[in-house]
């Protein structure tokens, strides 16, 4: 199978590989006295340091390791900032329609505690405006969470500006970031931006899935929504994910020395793949957020008269993974929020691929993948 | 055969059993769920709902990753609520007793299923019906199932030759007990899963569910043969011909719904006895025996045969002189026995021996 559906989960690197293999390092619990306990604990925190060495952790900032960027994203949003919401019941909080569902579906629930939900539209273009964001925030704004780059599109939100804006004129808001599609594929400096509390997951540049990290502002207080013992300095009980941690943190540490050439890698086959199919199907075909910053590995395609669900179908059977939109528990393919949040009709929206791939994308997986795209498309479109 | 094949599977024991029979035979194999219903958004899951929620697509999609053959779930809401669901609220409305699951097979899984299958160059499409079909040189037949107290064959009386010719049903020759041994001895989790019930896609009582998407009814009286008025009701889609229970009226004698009159939007309730008729009428047809098939298209009617009517989804089957008036009239006439028939539901005709189907149809007011 060749994987062109990367933002969903990027596939393992060869160091994770690897790693996994040596089971006999991954048996002990890390807050157990005994040696093996130590060595345990050793990993976790030898973890800590490679991510934190990707992310710039700084030293008012806290990396706590959680079950996924889920977790994280509903930890950042359920937190004591509401706590005395039953005494002044005029609380919002500010998103876009275009987040994940870990982030929506957490506001929703805020909403249902009394919470004002207020939402950023994009335009028809995909973009998010700085304007319409300001428009939406006021004093009685008390987090405004955002992507840094949306999965399903790749869009890039022109996050500096709007921290820069949000901080100049409320500097007491919280700020959050779910950057997990921004991990690996765009040079981001997380520790200078000034942001409260920033989501990643591993899964998603070539570590487990089940692990995730929420990177803290030591000066904000933020509560745990799981309980029980003081584990990753309070703020996530339970026993660590020992396996998934560690092998985020060999992928951090091999991201860290090859990122700039990982986004080269990305913008050259995308290039290429954007070249090819504009050349083979340009009258049915438009790329979506086309003159806006976009992930270098993204491709968004509306493809004129088809059914995503089929030719996403039809091309896993010849050994190709793409997807119709996010990745979706149940199974069930539903049309797009990103795209129906851009304005688009349900019919556009599911006529909508994904296209996403890793850095080390080899010119043979793309040639062959570029072969049996079009040869399905054509078939679909004829 | 070679040609690969759609399974449809639902997340329950039959379709999976035969996704993993076709896969032992060697074929390959691509599995599909149909999305019919969202039941988050129409009134939340209920326990006796067994498909078309998440769980159930996990547990088909688990029985596909086991036998490895790919699975997808295809999204069918939007056909199903126009071909079957509202189908199923405006009969109700209109004082008809309907069989969604009929409608389903011919518009939805053995239509456009069948569409979706064309594009993956899937020709053949099997279910886990319990049902069997026959060749010989006249044709296809279609066989009740070997399980006498699971056969489905009557719901499937809609069947084209052509659209038989590209359907297998590999349950049909098993039993529901050997089919689950067989579940379990292949270590499949949905061995003991329990039976779906009634209809898929209705949680509650059809009657909520009828004023839940239609809307609520007229109300208007009970009244007996005669026209006397014996109490009220709040709308003609809590009624079937036949029915005895819920009536809401006391009389000396047992009630039971006689006529449901669309016009004075009132009941009509008698005795038993009065239930009673020579025979029926039936529209909507479709032939699949090959003998009656090639005389229905030479077109020279009346077209007269005996048979076993099967009124309703697990009736017995009463004998009938079938006799088809015009291309789609049919008259039917009671020779031994008689049944109670509510229109809206199908007639089904079969051999004298109880086995074969010949054909079926629409059971219309008289």
């Amino acid at each position: 199978m060749i994987n062109f559906d990367a933002n969903a989960s990027y596939g393992l690197l060869p160091e994770v590989k690897s790693a996994i293999k040596k089971f006999e390092l991954f048996q002990a619990n890390p807050s157990s006295i005994h040696q093996l306990g130590q060595n345990a604990r050793g990993l976790i925190e030898e973890a800590r340091t490679n991510v934190s060495n990707l992310l710039k952790v700084g030293p008012n900032q806290r990396l706590v390791f959680t079950s996924g960027a889920s977790e994280s994203n509903t930890q950042a949003i359920f937190s004591s900032y509401w706590n005395d919401i039953g005494e002044k019941n005029s609380a919002n909080i500010v998103t876009t329609a275009i987040e994940h569902p870990s982030v929506l579906e957490a506001v929703n629930h805020l909403e249902k505690l009394g919470i004002e939900k207020r939402l950023v539209y994009p335009k028809e273009s995909g973009e998010i405006r700085i304007s319409d964001f300001l428009d939406q925030i006021d004093n009685n704004t008390r987090l405004v969470s955002f992507m840094i780059a949306n999965n399903e599109t790749g869009y890039i939100l022109p996050i500096e500006e709007l921290v820069k804006e949000i901080r100049g004129k409320f500097p007491d808001i919280v700020i959050h970031c779910d950057a997990v599609q921004a991990l690996g594929k765009m040079e981001v400096d997380y520790s200078s931006l000034g942001i409260d509390l920033i989501s990643f997951s591993a899964h998603k540049i070539g570590g487990l899935s089940g692990v995730g990290a929420l990177v803290v502002n030591k000066s904000i207080k933020v509560d745990p929504i799981i309980y029980g013992g003081p584990q990753e300095s309070r703020y996530r009980a339970g026993t660590e994910n020992l396996l998934g941690i560690y092998s985020f943190g060999l992928a951090a540490k091999a991201l860290l020395g090859k990122l700039t050439n990982d986004i080269s890698a990305m913008k050259a086959s995308k290039n290429h793949i954007c070249k090819e199919l504009n050349n083979n199907f340009g009258n049915s075909i438009a790329i979506n957020c086309q003159g806006l910053d976009i992930l270098p590995n993204t491709i968004s395609l509306e493809i004129k008269d088809v059914f995503s669900d089929d030719l996403v179908v039809a091309l896993d059977l010849k050994g190709i993974c793409i997807s119709s939109g996010a990745a979706c528990a149940s199974g069930k393919p539903l049309p797009s929020h990103v795209l129906l949040a851009m304005g688009k009709s349900e019919e556009k929206a599911k006529s909508t691929v994904r296209i996403s791939f890793r850095a080390d994308l080899s010119d043979k997986d793309r040639d062959d993948f570029l072969s049996i795209f079009s040869e399905t498309l054509t078939k679909f479109t004829s | 055969m070679t040609d690969k094949i759609v399974v449809a599977m639902s997340g329950g024991v039959d379709s999976g059993v035969s996704a993993l029979i076709l896969k032992e035979q060697g074929h390959d194999l691509v599995g599909i769920s149909m999305q019919v219903w969202d039941y988050r958004q129409n009134g939340g899951c209920s326990t006796k709902a067994t498909c078309c929620s998440p769980d159930d697509f996990t547990d088909a999609r688990v029985v596909a990753d086991k036998i490895d053959i790919p699975y997808y779930v295809f999204d069918f809401e939007k056909t199903f609520r126009k071909k079957v669901i509202d189908d199923f609220v405006n009969k109700y409305q209109q004082g008809l007793t309907p069989n969604p699951c009929i409608e389903c097979n011919n518009k939805v899984k053995f239509k456009e299923l069948r569409n979706r299958a064309d594009k993956l160059n899937c020709p053949i499409v099997a279910t886990g019906h319990y049902a069997q079909i026959e060749k010989d040189e006249q044709g296809y037949h279609l066989i009740r199932g070997v399980d006498s107290n699971k056969d489905q064959s009557y719901f499937l009386y809609g069947l084209l030759q052509n659209e038989l010719a590209n359907t297998l049903f590999p349950v049909g020759a098993m039993t529901k007990p050997e089919v689950r041994e067989l579940a379990k001895s292949y270590g499949l989790s949905i061995a003991t899963k329990p039976e779906s019930q009634d209809i898929c896609f209705v949680s509650g009582s059809v009657k909520d569910f009828i004023v839940k998407i239609g809307g609520k009814g007229k109300s208007g009286n009970m009244i007996n043969a005669k026209g006397d008025i014996l109490g009220t009701h709040d709308g003609i889609h809590s009624f079937t011909v036949g029915q005895r229970r819920g009536l809401g009226i006391s009389t000396e004698n047992p009630n039971y719904v006689l006529d449901i009159n669309t016009e004075t939007n009132n009941i009509v309730v008698g005795e038993k006895k009065e239930l009673e008729k020579e025979g029926y009428l039936v529209r909507e047809v479709n032939w699949i025996r090959p003998d009656i098939l090639k005389l229905n298209q030479e077109g020279i009617y009346p077209i007269k045969f005996n048979a076993i009517a099967q009124v309703r989804y697990g009736h017995e089957g009463v004998p009938v002189e079938v006799e088809i008036v015009e291309k789609d009239l049919v008259k039917v006439k009671f020779t031994k026995g008689w049944a109670t028939v509510s229109p809206g539901q199908a007639s089904v005709f079969y051999c004298m021996d109880n086995k074969e189907v010949i054909g079926g149809g629409k059971i219309v007011k008289s």
